[in-house]
């Protein structure tokens, strides 16, 4: 079922969409290439947390830098992307370490000692939770944060004239709608991912149950760590847009 | 650096910092609300107990086990007051189970003794605060960030919630799931797009091309999988179990019907306002000035949408994919089955993506082309 619905997918691209769509899929399968070698390294023994992040600024650069070349648009969204990453390290840390919420949660039948599967593997569950919490965010934080440096060139390219501040405020519009369909997107994959598990709450627990127990609480502030990057990567990217943009049309 | 004098914004900016921290407070505190007895842990003393060994068919994992002996005074019930002892056994990996420290609120069971020796087992971390604290972050950024357009997102986030509540209320009583979910998608679609965007012929557009996407998407999913053979279910994340093959199979087209739905409408709507834009701005455009456009501005999207896709539906299996690895399971075996579920719905969300390009291209063209036909016989 999945190779018939790659072929799909690829025959799709390369149907509709030019050159560039072409170029996604070798970026999509360059990234699905990172992302294999950072969970063979992290098998081997290496430190989870450190691994993804350096994953993740090379999962940036090849999306940035490569599909969507290196110009002025790009390289704003790449140090917005940057900043906010920065910003939540905190957030990530204390909520992963205070949310006891590592490892595989009771409600996941399929994963049990009893199926077979060994608890001593000597790999922290907990730095595995911080990098599932990265890895979710950077693929959010990086699609707002283009959707919003390229409409931020497209409205200096038409209105030559305009202002730094006009430039701004009206970015600001822009930037709110993008942040209201990307919040919508990520929500709908989320309740998506996790429909099994709310039917499995709905037909087994109480409210106080779920509440407080391990895979709420883990999905909930996985969904919320996204949203909020999202979030934080307006402005940053919106102000920063703006101002480089500006500068580098004067010039 | 402007925006660091605005006093209106230092004034929200502060607002928002004091709600999270009140909401916290609260939260932690809000022991009184649980019937269950709760203890925060004051004290931690652990002690090296063992090792084991694992094995995955090369080489060796030598796991740590720890003893934990937590001192917790227990905050509600009859206990109310008193200093419980608990033990707590734990591996460093913490797969299944989970190390304490200090300062966390935990639930205690089974509170057994006199006096000031009482002793309990440990059942579970109190989380709520955590939760409320993030969901208060959350819609204050919301809030902050998007102003009335934030409020709108956080109110079709609720009503969004509620009407997947009903859906999944109903589907306990016996319904067919995916006969509930598309209504339900239906009703997201025109509630989300009515909110964001208005009543106008742009909202209607989107709409139709949304719901078109969607169905075929579907439609494509339903088609691969009757053709390719039977999905093993057993290793999807959460299913109830023991399941019916059909039934899991309903579950499974929900999950993709949904799933896909967020991307298609960004594209979507992304689409239609461009044409919209060209057809106001333009004059005397022929067909193929607007398919190049809309070919444009499809490609800037869809590599980055596929990205997001990709890394938001993939990330949640990593520690399911290490356990399985150290467990010395084949790499093909853990993305045939342990991963299966999340690249599908990858593959098919992806799918939505591309597709949504020329069915939304051809539902905005075709409309604007005719109005701009009426207006020029007139």
């Amino acid at each position: 079922m999945l190779i018939a619905l790659t072929a799909v997918l690829f025959i799709s691209i390369f149907i509709i969409c030019g050159d560039k769509g072409t170029k996604s899929i070798i970026s999509t399968v360059m990234n699905a290439i990172l992302l294999l070698a950072a969970i063979f390294l992290i098998y081997k023994g290496m430190s989870p947390v450190l691994v993804t992040v350096a994953m993740c600024v090379m999962i940036t650069v090849v999306t940035l830098f490569y599909q969507n070349e290196v110009n002025i648009k790009s390289k704003v969204a790449f140090f917005s992307v940057l900043a906010v990453i920065v910003i939540m390290v905190p957030l990530i840390y204390y909520m992963a370490i205070h949310a006891n919420a590592a490892g595989i949660p009771s409600e996941n039948y399929e994963v049990t000692d009893s199926n077979g599967y060994t608890r001593n593997i000597d790999v922290s569950m907990l730095s595995l939770q911080i990098s599932v919490m990265f890895i979710a965010l950077i693929g959010t934080v990086i699609d707002t944060a283009v959707a919003i440096t390229s409409s931020i060139y497209e409205i200096r390219a038409n209105s030559p004239e305009i202002s730094l501040a006009d430039l701004t405020a009206s970015s600001f519009k822009v930037s709110k709608a993008v942040m209201a369909t990307s919040i919508h997107t990520i929500f709908y994959i989320y309740i998506a991912e996790y429909m099994t598990l709310l039917i499995q709450y709905m037909t087994d627990y109480s409210l106080a149950y779920v509440i407080n127990s391990e895979s709420f609480a883990r999905e909930l502030i996985s969904v919320s760590i996204s949203g909020i990057g999202c979030c934080l990567v307006v402005p940053v990217a919106t102000i920063a847009g703006a101002a480089f943009i500006n500068k580098e049309q004067k010039a | 650096m402007g925006f660091l004098k605005d006093k209106k914004l230092m004034i929200r900016i502060l607002i928002f910092i004091v709600c999270v921290c009140a909401v916290y407070i609260a939260t932690e505190n809000d022991y009184s609300l649980y019937s269950r007895a709760v203890g925060r842990v004051t004290h931690v003393t652990t002690t090296y107990s063992n090792t084991e060994q694992g094995y995955d068919g090369t080489y060796d994992y030598n796991e740590k086990y720890y003893d934990q002996t937590l001192t917790c005074v227990i905050k509600n019930g009859s206990h109310k007051g008193r200093t419980v002892t608990v033990t707590n056994h734990y591996g460093s990996s913490e797969v299944y189970d989970v190390r304490y420290s200090k300062g966390d609120a935990v639930f205690i069971e089974n509170i057994k003794g006199s006096g000031d020796s009482l002793t309990g087992n440990a059942a579970g971390t109190k989380r709520d605060s955590l939760i409320a604290v993030i969901l208060a972050m959350l819609f204050g950024l919301f809030l902050l960030v998007g102003g009335r357009k934030g409020a709108l997102t956080i109110l079709s986030l609720f009503l969004n919630m509620a009407a997947f509540y009903v859906v999944l209320l109903l589907y306990t009583k016996g319904i067919n799931i995916l006969a509930l979910t598309i209504p339900m998608t239906i009703f997201f679609t025109a509630m989300l797009l009515f909110f964001m965007h208005g009543k106008n012929e742009k909202t209607m557009l989107s709409f139709v091309a949304t719901i078109a996407t969607v169905a075929v998407v579907t439609v494509i999913s339903a088609i691969v999988m009757k053709f390719s053979g039977r999905v093993d279910y057993d290793f999807m994340d959460y299913l109830n179990q023991p399941y019916e093959q059909t039934s899991a199979n309903m579950i499974f087209l929900s999950e993709i019907l949904v799933g896909s739905l967020g991307a298609v409408m960004d594209v979507v709507v992304t689409m239609v306002m461009t044409v919209n834009q060209i057809a106001e701005t333009g004059v005397d455009l022929t067909r193929q000035d607007f398919v190049r456009s809309c070919r444009a501005v499809g490609d800037d999207l869809v590599g980055t949408m596929i990205n997001l896709m990709f890394f938001t539906n993939i990330a949640a299996c990593l520690p399911t994919f290490i356990l399985a690895m150290r467990n010395g399971i084949a790499f093909h075996t853990v993305v045939r089955y342990n991963m299966f579920f999340e690249l599908a719905r990858f593959l098919t969300g992806s799918i939505g993506v591309v597709l949504a390009i020329p069915v939304s291209a051809f539902v905005a063209i075709y409309y604007y082309r005719r109005r701009m036909e009426k207006c020029l016989s007139r």
